[in-house]
């Protein structure tokens, strides 16, 4: 995991992608580019469900 | 198929020698290999010799235990001695062999259960459909054109055609309650943590878990038992239920709902019910199981990322790119959704709801409908489990009865803890007539 980054605000094209990879030291081959992309995207839509608020009353992670 | 207590009354009493069954799950297996696919590599002098193991403290008067003489298979990513763990991947099968057994193993050896076998999955684990780019699709035996559902489908289709009456599995995200209800049989995904995980490959450790496939509630409770290492309580009272709605009645199979509801005016009554905010809970899910399972995986995959599967190669290399800010965020909601999880259990013992929102997708179009929109089973079929595991709820899924139809299934959840409620609630609708596995147009099942 990586602390750079939003990828909601990301424009997620190949060569972002390409770069963010390479600020945390792992290489895509190019061969899997595309599918990142559309992975990232996918969560970057879950990451908008999910949304920003925190629900009231979380004190801390009580662990399931 | 017959039931796990007449087998181990047969062999208990000498009717039958463990020999003769192991020799008999193994030929099963051999039979249906080519049609279902859902074996990975047949244990043969391993099995026999367990079974004979068995045979002879039956000749000497010791009892081998309460599963002595079942066959049972495992999902391909528990330690089985002498071999690598493969966790479904070609990039593992030369890892250095499993020094022991996984803990859950010896368990049912202990018990007196002959291991036949190791049962195909998604790669990693990492999908609904067990379609595996090594070992091919698993195929579901009640339609050989469809899925059979995963991660742990092989498991579910051994137990579904006839060709062992136990397996298992893990569920992090559906990966038993996914395909148990494709191929119509009965699993149980407990409590987090309340089954022993030494030995089993991991995917994402905040919500991994092993369990048990069976034919009947009764074989269910029987392996969960054994596993957990003392009978389940029961009550005697009737659990009191109540359905879930919004989220988990959306878009799913008229005919799954239909039988719900007709569920709850046999009972008496199961009010609907909803939680909040389950879109939220499943994409807290989503991106939990990214991050985790890309953390996890990172050091092989900068290594060896050709190896793996495309499809869950991308995935975990798209979640390794996840910022941890995301990740601490959906556990936040994690916590706060178990909590709302919990106020529904102040008031009820069991929630019903469907397990999946269709029947087993085709293998050649492996896709199916979300929101108006199409998008891939192996990543979307647990819409309905995953918001459920995440927080670490016991659930059983249990078989719809609806014979000359696909399976579809129903998932009992429980709190904490309560696997004994999921019990008394499944014995209840198995004896009305409403749930129960029905025979596949393919397999031995009698």
């Amino acid at each position: 995991m990586s602390d750079i980054g939003d990828p909601a605000s990301q424009a997620w094209d190949e060569p972002a992608i390409a770069a963010w990879a390479r600020m945390l030291d792992i290489h895509i081959p190019a061969a899997c580019l595309e599918g990142v992309a559309a992975n990232l995207r996918l969560l970057a839509e879950h990451n908008r469900t999910l949304g920003t608020h925190a629900p009231e009353g979380v004190a801390h992670d009580a662990g399931a | 198929m017959t039931p796990v207590r007449d087998i181990v009354a047969d062999v208990r009493s000498g009717r039958q020698t463990a020999r003769s069954l192991a020799d008999q799950a193994i030929g099963a297996i051999r039979a249906l290999a080519p049609r279902i696919n859902a074996v990975t590599r047949l244990l043969e002098q391993r099995a026999f010799a367990e079974a004979d193991a068995v045979d002879a403290q039956i000749a000497a008067g010791r009892d081998p235990g309460p599963l002595a003489g079942v066959p049972y298979c495992v999902k391909d990513l528990f330690d089985v001695e002498g071999l690598p763990t493969t966790a479904g991947a070609k990039l593992r099968s030369t890892a250095p062999a499993a020094h022991s057994d996984a803990r859950a193993i010896g368990l049912l050896r202990n018990a007196g259960a002959i291991l036949v076998a190791t049962t195909n999955m998604d790669e990693f684990a990492y999908g609904f459909a067990t379609i595996n780019a090594h070992h091919g699709a698993t195929r579901n035996p009640h339609d050989v054109t469809r899925l059979a559902g995963g991660s742990s489908g092989g498991s579910a289709a051994a137990v579904a055609a006839g060709m062992v009456p136990l397996s298992l599995g893990s569920d992090t995200n559906g990966s038993i309650r996914v395909p148990s209800s494709l191929t119509g049989i009965y699993g149980l995904k407990p409590t987090h943590g309340a089954l022993p995980m030494e030995g089993v490959f991991p995917f994402v450790e905040s919500f991994d878990d092993i369990g048990p496939f069976a034919a009947s509630v009764a074989d269910l409770r029987l392996a969960w038992e054994v596993l957990r290492g003392d009978p389940a309580t029961q009550t005697g009272e009737a659990p009191k239920a109540a359905r879930l709605g919004g989220w988990f009645r959306d878009g799913v199979d008229p005919d799954a709902l239909a039988d719900i509801d007709a569920i709850a005016d046999a009972i008496g009554g199961a009010p609907l019910v909803e939680l909040p905010d389950v879109a939220r809970a499943r994409s807290a899910a989503f991106l939990m199981t990214a991050a985790e399972g890309g953390a996890l995986h990172l050091p092989v995959l900068r290594e060896r990322a050709m190896d793996y599967d495309p499809a869950t190669r991308d995935r975990l290399l798209a979640g390794a790119m996840l910022p941890a800010s995301i990740y601490f965020r959906a556990r936040e909601f994690r916590s706060w959704f178990l909590g709302r999880a919990l106020e529904l259990f102040a008031h009820y013992d069991v929630l019903i709801c469907p397990a999946v929102p269709c029947i087993a997708p085709t293998i050649a179009d492996p896709m199916m409908r979300v929101g108006g929109k199409s998008v891939p089973a192996r990543a979307h079929l647990g819409i309905l489990t995953q918001p459920l595991s995440f927080i670490g709820l016991p659930v059983i899924a249990a078989p719809l009865l609806r014979p000359g139809k696909m399976p579809l299934g129903i998932q009992i959840v429980g709190a904490p803890g309560c696997e004994h409620q999921l019990f008394e609630f499944a014995e209840t609708l198995e004896q009305l007539g409403r749930i129960g596995t029905s025979r596949p147009a393919l397999g031995l099942a009698a």
